[in-house]
């Protein structure tokens, strides 16, 4: 208990060391003051300065003290820091002490040389204060903090690289992604001055020597990372880093530094997926055209239309939270929807959909303009429709729709056509479309990259196949390897051990457990003395009754 | 009103708008209130603001773009065992009647059904195992499996599942609701309440059941129940007889408008007592009915199979037409996914097997191969897969040593959580890959272990859900499904 609140008493270290500074440095303006002024000095004044400075100044040193002893600072500029305090500490009561013998000089004003070498001490204490402080604000911002807006002032690099020359630096995934999150989230106490917890997540050495519990990544595999461990703790958690109160990575930072570590830590060269445009989610879809490009904002879809949707009883979902972006599915209204249901209840949300499924509508190619005009649409499943070629025209040239579901549909060949002008698509489904082989395969063969699923789902071929099992105890017991090659060694005529009891432990033998060592026969007790025996044979010979000459 | 009885109106008033901030339920208490008042009828009652729900619904969406929208959870209740069907061992072929090692066996608890033996005699599986292509160096698949194997560039094994529970009710209780005491919600009870149905007309959270031809353990409805969460988040159990839900037809002589207009009535009167206690438990029964109402209407279209085609029906096998078997049950559940229902909860009972295991799990096998390989097939190829995420799951796995007597022919295996196989397939899951491995007896894990948690976990991710934040608070505690545990596998993830 007491030691908790000697720590309580340490973390006011922060709090009091703004008085002795404060107060010193109010000393010395008086002197200074008066120096100017050519005026006294009110020695009351003073006296209450460096009286409470000297107080002040051993409470500092006593609570930085206990600080220290928390651990997580670099040492060097701890040990600075310590002993500069406790000479402030010191000199701060010399002068307390020599302001109290001066003032009470019995002629009322005290003796000249008695006020200059009072004044000299201050100067000597505050020659200590001075670099005290500044240690102490470097353990807690960092080595250079005061002057970095000075260095930082170099000139940006030129955006085109003169030619001729290569690029200086060749980016990659962490220089890109991965520091700037460092930095940002765990380099103001993970840095090589303050080293909390023993790590520094600077540069490449720092991040991999690990800390105080080991190495925080595992190339390879996150999920044994001690670093996204820490990072994917609930809020409440002691563990949690970067610890409450200070600012968080955001879901997507902790995903890309994942991807990172599952990519193997790679410091050069780059990770698929991790450029410096993306710390965005890999779960959010964009259509692979507007990734260059941000896409303006959707607008939220107006609140009436979604009214209506529901009243319809079409089912509307935000693709995830906070997003303008809809998923809408017909499912629960699909026998009784029309094409003029589809116009008026979509036609209002047309910017917002992203995903729409009419799946078994009875609706025709009469519906199909206006989904070909929604700009967002990304998947569209219009399985079980009596969908015709002409319905899937006008989907032709749409830049984002990804997924496209025909199955049961009533195509012919010549919906191929439209369908080879959608750029942006990647899966789509043809089961009993209508189109024939001759024109699936000509899908297949002129966009190579396009996932094409007629239905005839080729079965997983079986590799090999086990022949008749036969079945035998023969395999060794784990711990006794090398008793079944020895058992059929020359010499192993008789099975009979020529020991009476175990030699590892001196038990009863056990007639399953035997080796041969020297062209005889040796009995154990249970499956694990052969293999300590095997170990050192030498220890357990003497146990054994002497060969035969 | 005496002063009690205000006293609890207090809490309940509390508890209906405490959920204002928290989590996924963030304005649950005042869209359920501007439900019960009536405002799903008269739409408008509330004015949008940015973070409200979307009116009419207590959901906000996925709190992430999700890869799958709904999920099928195959639960293999009594706990198939991975030694002959998934797990593959070869070796054990040369270790049969040894005994276990102590070194592997390590002095674990063990039921009281086997720990009183003198022995624990290795019984390596009696059946072949073919490899079968997939994305990785090929999946080992017992001979019992033949069609699954033949999906098996779909499905991606989890050879590493270990669980706390060493018996039926807590082992099921466990994997169905992240805790091996009962009370807890069931996963598609949370699925359910995150993030609603998707088909007005129908429950967002189906059950099926199939007899198994084993030997079967009880199978409590509370393994679907909605626990702490209100109550219209319960599995609804379709029955497996002909009429999958009772009363679908109106009696003789009342019209379809009558109902309506008595539902009408009774609504009423329960949206009044429902102003006067704001008991949740009111707006539950109001929406039950209402949904049963709806159900009457959308039911009888779901189980007419008269649409399918033979091809179809014959890819199931033969048992598809008989209403309550598993090839039924799996076709029903396709025309669900159809429908957009989210959670559809196949249980497959009678895998228990302590005794006589070669001859039952033959049957138990043949029942389930074929339906739910051609689930797969069939989801594939009208484009469901893709959205649909499906699980295959006993609540722990089986033993490497025989419990009772070993022969060659014949041999049982007991309860044995420390290591089983599940597999998933679909929505935003690796297809064709194996996860984890076992040593070699199958009976510890010795790479990349996977709690139940985690498992939860993952499969919320996939859903679109951060299973930190889909919390409800119950009793002055915020409840997860994955209570304080869960890491999400992204391994696994596609």
């Amino acid at each position: 208990m007491l030691t908790e609140w000697l720590r309580v008493a340490g973390r006011f270290h922060p709090l009091v060391l703004h008085l002795p500074i404060g107060l010193i440095a109010g000393a010395a303006l008086l002197e200074i003051v008066s120096v100017v002024r050519r005026a006294p000095v009110s020695r009351a004044a003073s006296s209450v300065l460096v009286c409470f400075a000297a107080l002040a100044a051993a409470v500092t040193a006593g609570s930085g003290y206990l600080l220290q002893g928390e651990g997580g600072y670099d040492d060097d500029t701890v040990y600075t820091h310590r002993w500069l305090g406790f000479t402030v500490a010191g000199c701060a009561l010399v002068l307390a002490s020599l302001h109290t013998v001066m003032s009470r000089s019995r002629s009322g004003r005290p003796a000249a040389r008695m006020v200059w070498g009072y004044r000299a001490w201050l100067l000597v204490t505050l020659g200590f204060l001075v670099p005290a402080g500044h240690f102490g604000s470097t353990l807690t911002r960092g080595d250079g903090y005061l002057t970095a807006p000075l260095r930082d002032r170099t000139p940006p690099a030129p955006l085109i690289p003169p030619t001729g020359d290569p690029p200086a630096v060749v980016e990659s995934s962490y220089r890109l992604v991965i520091a700037p999150i460092f930095e940002s989230r765990c380099a103001k106490c993970h840095n090589p001055t303050k080293k909390k917890g023993k790590l520094v997540l600077i540069e490449q050495a720092g991040i991999l020597a690990g800390g105080k519990s080991g190495p925080v990544i595992v190339p390879g595999k996150p999920e044994q990372s001690e670093l996204v461990r820490r990072l994917r703790l609930g809020m409440t958690e002691e563990d949690h880093m970067p610890p409450e109160g200070k600012a968080q990575p955001t879901d997507d930072e902790i995903r890309a530094l994942e991807q990172w570590i599952a990519a193997g830590a790679p410091f050069e060269g780059m990770v698929a997926g991790l450029t410096a445009s993306a710390a965005a989610p890999p779960a959010a879809p964009l259509p692979p055209a507007t990734t260059a490009a941000a896409p303006p904002p959707v607008p939220p879809a107006p609140k009436a239309a979604l009214d209506r949707l529901r009243e319809a009883l079409v089912h509307v979902e935000p693709i995830s939270q906070g997003s303008s972006l809809l998923w809408i599915d017909f499912a629960a209204a699909a026998k009784k929807t029309s094409d003029a249901d589809v116009a008026a209840l979509l036609e209002p949300v047309r910017e917002q959909v992203a995903e729409l499924s009419l799946a078994g509508c009875t609706i025709t190619d009469a519906a199909m303009p206006l989904i070909a005009r929604m700009p967002n649409l990304r998947r569209l499943d219009l399985r079980s429709t009596p969908i015709t070629d002409v319905g899937v025209a006008p989907l032709a040239g749409h830049p984002h729709l990804e997924e496209l579901v025909l199955a049961q549909t009533k195509l012919s060949d010549a919906a191929a056509e439209s369908l080879l002008a959608l750029p942006a698509l990647r899966t789509l489904y043809l089961w009993h479309a209508g189109l024939s082989e001759e024109a699936i395969g000509r899908l297949r063969t002129e966009r190579p990259s396009l996932r094409v699923n007629a239905g005839e789902v080729a079965d997983a071929a079986a590799l090999e196949a086990e022949q008749d099992l036969k079945f035998s105890s023969n395999a060794p017991l784990p711990g006794a390897a090398p008793a079944a090659p020895a058992a059929s060694a020359p010499g192993a005529s008789a099975l009979v051990p020529v020991n009476a009891t175990c030699p590892v432990t001196g038990n009863p033998l056990n007639p399953k457990y035997q080796i041969v060592y020297k062209g005889r026969v040796i009995g154990f007790c249970c499956p694990n003395c052969p293999g300590e025996f095997w170990a050192d044979p030498a220890k357990f010979e003497a146990k054994l009754p002497p060969p035969p000459p | 009103m005496d002063s009690l009885e205000e006293h609890y109106l207090n809490i309940t008033r509390r508890r209906f708008f405490g959920h204002a901030g928290a989590s996924i339920g963030a304005g649950l208490g005042a869209v359920a209130l501007a439900s019960l008042l009536g405002a799903g009828r008269t739409p408008g009652a509330t004015e949008p603001s940015p973070g409200t729900p979307l009116p009419g619904s207590p959901h906000t969406g996925p709190h992430f773009a999700p890869k799958a929208k709904r999920v099928i959870y195959f639960h293999m209740e009594g706990a198939p065992s991975q030694l002959d069907l998934w797990d593959y061992k070869p070796g054990l072929r040369d270790r049969f009647n040894q005994d276990l090692p102590d070194s592997i066996r390590q002095g674990q608890r063990l039921t009281g059904m086997t720990s009183g033996q003198t022995r624990f005699p290795v019984a390596p599986s009696i059946f072949k195992f073919t490899r079968y292509a997939n994305n990785q160096d090929g999946a080992w698949i017992s001979e019992l499996m033949p069609h699954t194997g033949k999906v098996a560039n779909e499905l991606c094994f989890v050879h590493s599942m270990h669980t706390d529970a060493i018996n039926h009710e807590p082992g099921i209780t466990f994997f169905q609701t992240g805790n091996q005491q009962p009370g807890r919600p069931s996963f598609g009870s949370w699925v359910s309440y995150g993030l609603g149905s998707a088909n007005a007309n129908l429950p967002a959270f189906v059950v099926l059941i199939t007899q198994g031809l084993g030997n079967m353990q009880a199978l409590s409805a509370r393994f679907w129940g909605s626990g702490f969460l209100p109550s219209e988040h319960q599995g609804c159990k379709l029955r497996s007889g002909a009429d999958p839900v009772l009363y679908l037809n109106d009696p003789q002589g009342v019209k379809r408008a009558d109902r309506r207009a008595m539902l009408d009535l009774v609504t009423g009167l329960n949206q009044r007592e429902a102003q006067r206690t704001l008991d949740p438990e009111i707006s539950a029964r109001i929406s039950q009915y209402e949904m049963a109402y709806r159900m009457q209407m959308s039911v009888p279209e779901l189980t007419d199979l008269s649409g399918e085609d033979q091809e179809t029906l014959d890819m199931y096998g033969p048992d598809v037409t008989k209403p309550g078997t598993f090839a039924a049950n799996c076709l029903l559940a396709r025309r669900l996914t159809e429908r957009g229902v989210r959670f559809i909860q196949l249980y497959m009972r009678g895998w228990d097997q302590h005794g006589n295991l070669p001859g039952e799990i033959r049957l138990q096998s043949k029942a389930v191969d074929q339906p739910q390989a051609a689930l797969i097939k069939d989801l594939r190829r009208r484009g469901l897969l893709d959205d649909t995420l499906v699980l295959w799951a006993g609540e722990f796995g089986r033993t490497v040593y025989s419990q009772g007597t070993l022969t060659q022919e014949n041999y049982g295996r007991d309860h044995h959580p420390r290591c089983f196989t599940v597999w998933m397939a679909g929505g935003g899951i690796k297809p064709g890959i194996s996860y984890g491995k076992t040593d070699d007896y199958s009976y510890n894990i010795v790479e990349n272990p996977v709690e139940v948690h985690d498992l939860h976990a993952t499969m919320l991710h996939v859903l679109g859900v951060n299973h930190e934040k889909l919390s409800y608070r119950h009793q002055g505690r915020d409840f997860r499904l994955t209570d304080v545990f869960g890491n999400v596998l992204s391994p696994l993830l596609a």
